[in-house]
Formats: C-alpha cells, sequence, structure tokens
C-alpha cells in the first residue's frame, strides 16, 4: 500500500501512519496505516470486536494511540485543540442517550459548540447553519419535539443533523444504521451519498451491512484483528475469500444485477448441501 | 427555530430575581413577633435607643433577616448542587448528598458536637468549622480513588461516593448510638437540619463560597450541556472533558459542604428544584442552572418559614416541611408531564 506523502496533503484529509492501540496489555490496533482522501465515501468493514469503534476513537481523539499518528488535514492530531478538531470534523456516534429532556432543536445546536465561546448565546448565524443542517436531514419539523419522542431513524437524523451544524469537511459515522429497519437504512445512506455529493463532504462510515457498504462506499477497509487485511474499491475487497478469511464464514458474492457493486448473501453453515456454489473458496 | 437568547435569559431570571426578593420582604414579616411594614419605617426614622426600637429591630435584623439570607445560600446551593451532579453523573436520581460530601460534613459537624466545642475560631463557631473540613476531606478522597490514569472514572466516582456516604453513616450511627443522652439530641437536630441564625459573619462566608461557586459553575453551563451527551459525543463536539469535569465536581461539592456545615442534611431541595425547573423552563444549564439557583432559594426560605410559624414557638424541622410540600406537587407534576421520562 502506498502511503500519501505530505507534499501531495492537500487532496488527503487524514492520513494515519503507524497506529497501535490497546486498553490493557492486548493490541487492539497492531500498526494500521491509511489515508483518506477529500470527498471520499470510506467504509470501515470487519468482524465485531477487530478495533472498527476504536479507529474512530482515534480518528476523532477521544483516544490517543501509544504508537503511531494520525495528521488532519496536515497538521497532527495531537498539536490541535479539542474544538480545533470539532470545527473540521463531526462524529455521528451508534447510539445516544439523553437521560434529560432536551429539544431536538437544542441538540442540533450543540452542533455550534466549537464555535462558541464558554458562556454564551448562538447568533442568528448559528441557527440559520442549524436550520439548514435539519433541514437537509429532514427534521425540521421536529424542532421543539424532545429528542426521546422520536422513533431511532428520526433520532439518527437529528444526530447527523447535529454534526452537520459543526460546518465539518469530515463526518465519522459509527455503524448509523445499527437498530434500524431496511427503510431507514436506505434512507440514512441515501442521506449521506447526498451529503457527499451536494456539500463534498469526505465521510468514513464503520458499517456493519457488506451490502450498504458495497452500494455506498467509494472504497473499502477491511479490518482483521487490529490490522488492515485489504483496502480497496468494494469489489477488490468484498470477494468470497477475502470475507471467508476475515469473517469465517462461507457468502455467496455476485454482482448486484441493478448497480453492478458486490452483493453478499450468507449462507447457513448447517445446510452444507445447498452451498455448492461456495466451493470456490479455496 | 427557537433558541435560548439574552433576552429570554435576562427576562426570566429577572422575574424569578423580582419573586426572589418579594419573598424575602414577605418573609421577613412572619413570626410570633408582631412586626408590621409601618414598623419598618419607624425603626428607619427614628433614632435608635428607644425600647421598643431595639426588640422590633433586633428581631428583625438580626434574627429574621440573617436566617432568610441563610436559607437564599443553601436552597441556591443544593439546587444548583443537584442540578451539576445530575449532569455530570447522566443521572436524574443524583442529589446533593450522593457523592458523601454531606456524611463527611455531618461527620465533622458530629464530632465538635461531640468533644463539646463550644470554641470560636476567629470569629465562627466550631461545628459548621469542622463540618466544612469534613465534606472537604470527603471529597478529596473520593477524588483521588475516582482517578484511573489521570482521569475521572464517572461511574467509579459515583460508586466511591455512595459507598463512602454509607462508611461515614455507619460511622455516625455508632457515635450517636454511643453519646450521652444530651449530646444525642444536638447530634439528631443538626442531622434534621436547621437553619437556626448563626449570626452575619457565618452568613456572609457562605455566602461567598456559594455565590463563587456558582458563578464558576454557571459560566461552564454550556459545558454542562455536553456532558449530558457522554464523554465521547462533548469531546467529539469539541469539549475538554476532564476539565469540565473535575469543574463540576470540585464546584458542586464545595457549595454541598458549603451549605451543610452551617444547616444540616435538608433534605429533597436538591432533587426536587432541579427537576421541577427542568419541567418549566427545560434542560438547557444556561438557564436552568441560575433559574435553580433562584428558585431553590424562594423554596426554601418559604418552607423555612412555615417550619418557624407553623407551630410556633416549636419549630418544626425544615427537612419535613421541604419533603411534605414538595414531594406530592413533584409526583403530580411527573403525572401530569408523561413524557418526562
Amino acid at each position: 500500500m502506498t502511503l500519501t506523502p505530505f507534499s501531495e496533503k492537500s487532496t488527503c484529509h487524514l492520513f494515519c501512519k503507524g497506529l497501535r492501540f490497546r486498553y490493557d496489555e492486548n493490541w487492539v490496533l497492531d500498526g494500521l496505516s491509511f489515508e483518506v482522501k477529500k470527498g471520499e465515501i470510506l467504509g470501515i468493514i470487519g468482524p465485531n470486536g477487530s478495533g472498527k469503534t476504536t479507529i474512530l476513537r482515534i480518528l476523532s481523539r477521544v483516544l490517543i494511540p501509544q504508537e503511531g499518528e494520525v495528521y488532519l488535514n496536515g497538521k497532527n492530531l495531537l498539536a490541535l485543540s479539542q474544538k480545533e478538531i470539532a470545527q473540521v470534523m463531526g462524529v455521528v456516534p451508534q447510539d445516544t442517550y439523553f437521560p434529560f429532556p432536551f429539544t431536538v432543536g437544542e441538540v442540533v445546536l450543540m452542533g455550534r459548540s466549537p464555535w462558541l465561546s464558554n458562556f454564551g448565546f448562538e447568533s442568528e448565524k448559528d441557527l440559520r447553519i442549524a436550520s439548514q443542517a435539519m433541514a437537509l436531514t429532514n427534521t425540521l419539523s421536529f424542532t421543539n419535539r424532545l429528542i426521546f419522542e422520536l422513533s431511532g431513524g428520526e433520532r439518527q437524523r437529528a444526530i447527523i443533523a447535529r454534526a452537520l451544524a459543526q460546518k465539518p469537511e469530515v463526518m465519522l459515522l459509527d455503524e448509523p444504521t445499527a437498530h434500524l429497519d431496511i427503510g431507514y437504512q436506505i434512507e440514512i445512506y441515501d442521506l449521506v451519498k447526498k451529503l457527499n455529493a451536494e456539500k463534498g463532504l469526505t465521510l468514513i462510515i464503520v458499517a456493519h451491512d457488506l451490502n450498504l457498504a458495497s452500494e455506498y462506499c467509494d472504497r473499502l477497509l477491511l479490518i482483521d484483528r487490529g490490522r488492515i487485511y485489504q483496502m480497496g474499491s468494494p469489489k477488490e475487497v468484498i470477494t468470497e475469500e477475502n470475507l471467508f478469511r476475515v469473517y469465517q464464514s462461507k457468502v455467496l458474492v455476485e454482482e448486484n444485477p441493478v448497480t453492478g457493486a458486490p452483493r453478499v448473501t450468507l449462507l447457513s453453515k448447517l445446510s452444507s448441501k445447498s452451498t455448492g456454489t461456495t466451493n470456490k473458496v479455496s | 427555530m427557537k433558541a435560548l437568547s439574552w433576552k429570554k435569559w435576562l427576562v426570566t431570571i429577572l422575574l424569578l430575581a423580582i419573586l426572589l426578593i418579594a419573598t424575602i420582604i414577605f418573609c421577613s414579616f412572619q413570626g410570633s413577633a408582631d412586626i408590621k411594614l409601618n414598623d419598618l419605617l419607624e425603626i428607619f426614622s427614628n433614632s435608635p435607643g428607644q425600647t421598643w426600637w431595639n426588640a422590633k429591630a433586633v428581631i428583625l435584623l438580626k434574627v429574621r433577616l440573617p436566617r432568610i439570607l441563610l436559607a437564599c445560600m443553601v436552597g441556591g446551593a443544593l439546587a444548583v448542587s443537584g442540578v451539576v451532579l445530575q449532569a455530570l453523573l447522566r443521572n436524574p436520581l443524583a442529589d446533593p448528598y450522593i457523592l458523601g460530601v454531606s456524611s463527611g460534613s455531618a461527620l465533622g459537624a458530629i464530632i465538635a458536637i461531640l468533644l463539646g466545642l463550644n470554641i470560636t475560631i476567629g470569629s465562627l463557631p466550631s461545628i459548621p468549622l469542622f463540618g466544612f473540613a469534613g465534606g472537604l476531606l470527603t471529597i478529596l478522597f473520593v477524588y483521588q480513588i475516582s482517578k484511573i490514569h489521570r482521569k475521572i472514572s464517572v461511574q467509579t466516582m459515583l460508586l466511591v461516593g455512595v459507598v463512602t456516604g454509607a462508611i461515614l453513616a455507619a460511622i455516625i450511627m455508632f457515635i450517636t448510638s454511643i453519646a450521652g443522652p444530651h449530646k444525642v439530641q444536638g447530634i439528631i437536630f443538626w442531622l434534621m437540619g436547621s437553619l437556626t441564625s448563626q449570626g452575619y459573619p457565618m452568613v456572609a462566608i457562605v455566602s461567598f463560597y456559594v455565590i463563587v461557586g456558582i458563578l464558576v459553575l454557571l459560566y461552564h453551563a454550556r459545558s454542562l450541556n455536553l456532558l449530558v451527551l457522554g464523554e465521547e459525543s462533548a469531546t467529539q463536539l469539541g469539549l475538554e472533558v476532564e476539565r469540565t469535569k473535575k469543574i463540576a465536581f470540585i464546584g458542586a461539592s464545595l457549595i454541598t459542604g458549603a451549605a451543610v456545615s452551617v444547616s444540616g442534611l435538608i433534605g429533597f431541595v436538591g432533587i426536587l428544584i432541579p427537576h421541577l425547573m427542568r419541567m418549566i423552563i427545560g434542560s438547557d444549564h444556561r438557564l436552568l442552572l441560575p433559574a435553580a439557583a433562584l428558585f431553590g432559594s424562594i423554596y426554601l426560605v418559604l418552607a423555612d418559614t412555615l417550619a418557624r410559624t407553623l407551630m410556633a414557638p416549636t419549630e418544626i424541622p425544615v427537612g419535613v416541611i421541604t419533603a411534605i410540600c414538595g414531594g406530592p406537587f413533584f409526583i403530580y407534576l411527573l403525572r401530569k408531564k408523561k413524557t418526562f421520562f
């Protein structure tokens, strides 16, 4: 894999070199290097516990790696303040718990925090930016409702609006469709695609659904036990062999007849008779 | 899109401040000694020295007013501490006493009672000083134990606080069981909580701690909004989380310690007022925090006035009033606004 040299950092938003991280004695991430280009949608896939969420935490400096460096727009992440990072990067967590009754409008306005001083009120400009973010995510109509009155998909859209209100250049999403039904899954991924196409937003998505990742991402990063197993286009990464090696599961990969992207079908380990087509897995 | 503006903030705070001043004036004229508003005019228009001037002026200015001001400070401190700890711990059940500061203060005060220390240090009585010292030691202990890899773990802090409080409560129970009957009465009275006048120097010192503490916390009010989202999201929204947690914990603990050391354990204000104000004006801490401070003051001044007048000359413990009046009203509001939790 080639790393972008610093002279070309203008086309490269995020650049990670030799990341190693551990919570206790075992390395969760064990030597990761990759780059994220401006305006691309990068999907991070891999089995549970392979370190996907840890990568997002390191990129947003919630965690600091024991070894290796992260560069955001050419600057070492450790040299930036948390506020400066939040002005460039918005994060949509997997699930948000609200112990107290905030309205949707209040939650979205919290996205303006990186731009506000300690004690102050939002200006007209902040309100306008928040309103635009809500219009884009189709959440304006719930402005005055309490955030925990919304359904899962509506709440996720409101949280995306909060991240958009940060006016970020990069957005990280951690399994944004984890608890949503198929209607909402498509809605969220279409929204992501729209933000990418219309706003030029760079997106990094930790995805657990391989088919959605394959459809929507420009490039995929397949993580196996804290290391990059393969990085490339969905066609290069989503193969029966790769998925068998990393997930220890036999799957059927064929071409989606509508879009041409690789499509994964899961095969039960019990019904070996019907899995003749997977014999090509060597 | 509606948002909190200076205008809404100022109007709400001014209204509550006017209500507080009205409450203070009203309650100053309530009590077993009959003092009317026009007595006040005479007090100020006549020269001191006449006997009736002395009696009424002393009751009004030296007994009632310092007591009412103390109630303001204690009520405000407990309400703000409740708001801040609920945000910090992300737990609607949190109150100012949850992290053991109150038990520490109580133990300090009880040791002073037990030793029969009637000495004054400077011009201050020893019981509140011991109480404050006990509270401070507890804060330091809980804080140090909760620090893991130079970060405070909020979950650990909650557990350490609750356990420390339980240990201290056991020690208090033990002391109470072996103390002589006269001292037991003093201890129990202290534990029940009382705002009996301690004189202006004490009021001044408590006011200093409480007002400075509340102003510092108010300055970080928007950060408290972010803390409610959880530490990870708060960090990703640009907050220096460790610093904010430290300020919130120390600020809330100090004002609680200051309040408890002069008034004992007055229950319910610290959990009722935060929820009540959240239901009325919402969860934005920039407005919630000062509104809770003012309304906590109003609530405790009213409760204490009832405590000293309802069965005069006998005083009802003020904690009884705060719970009996506030509890049912709180339950009524919860039922009315079913979407709250």
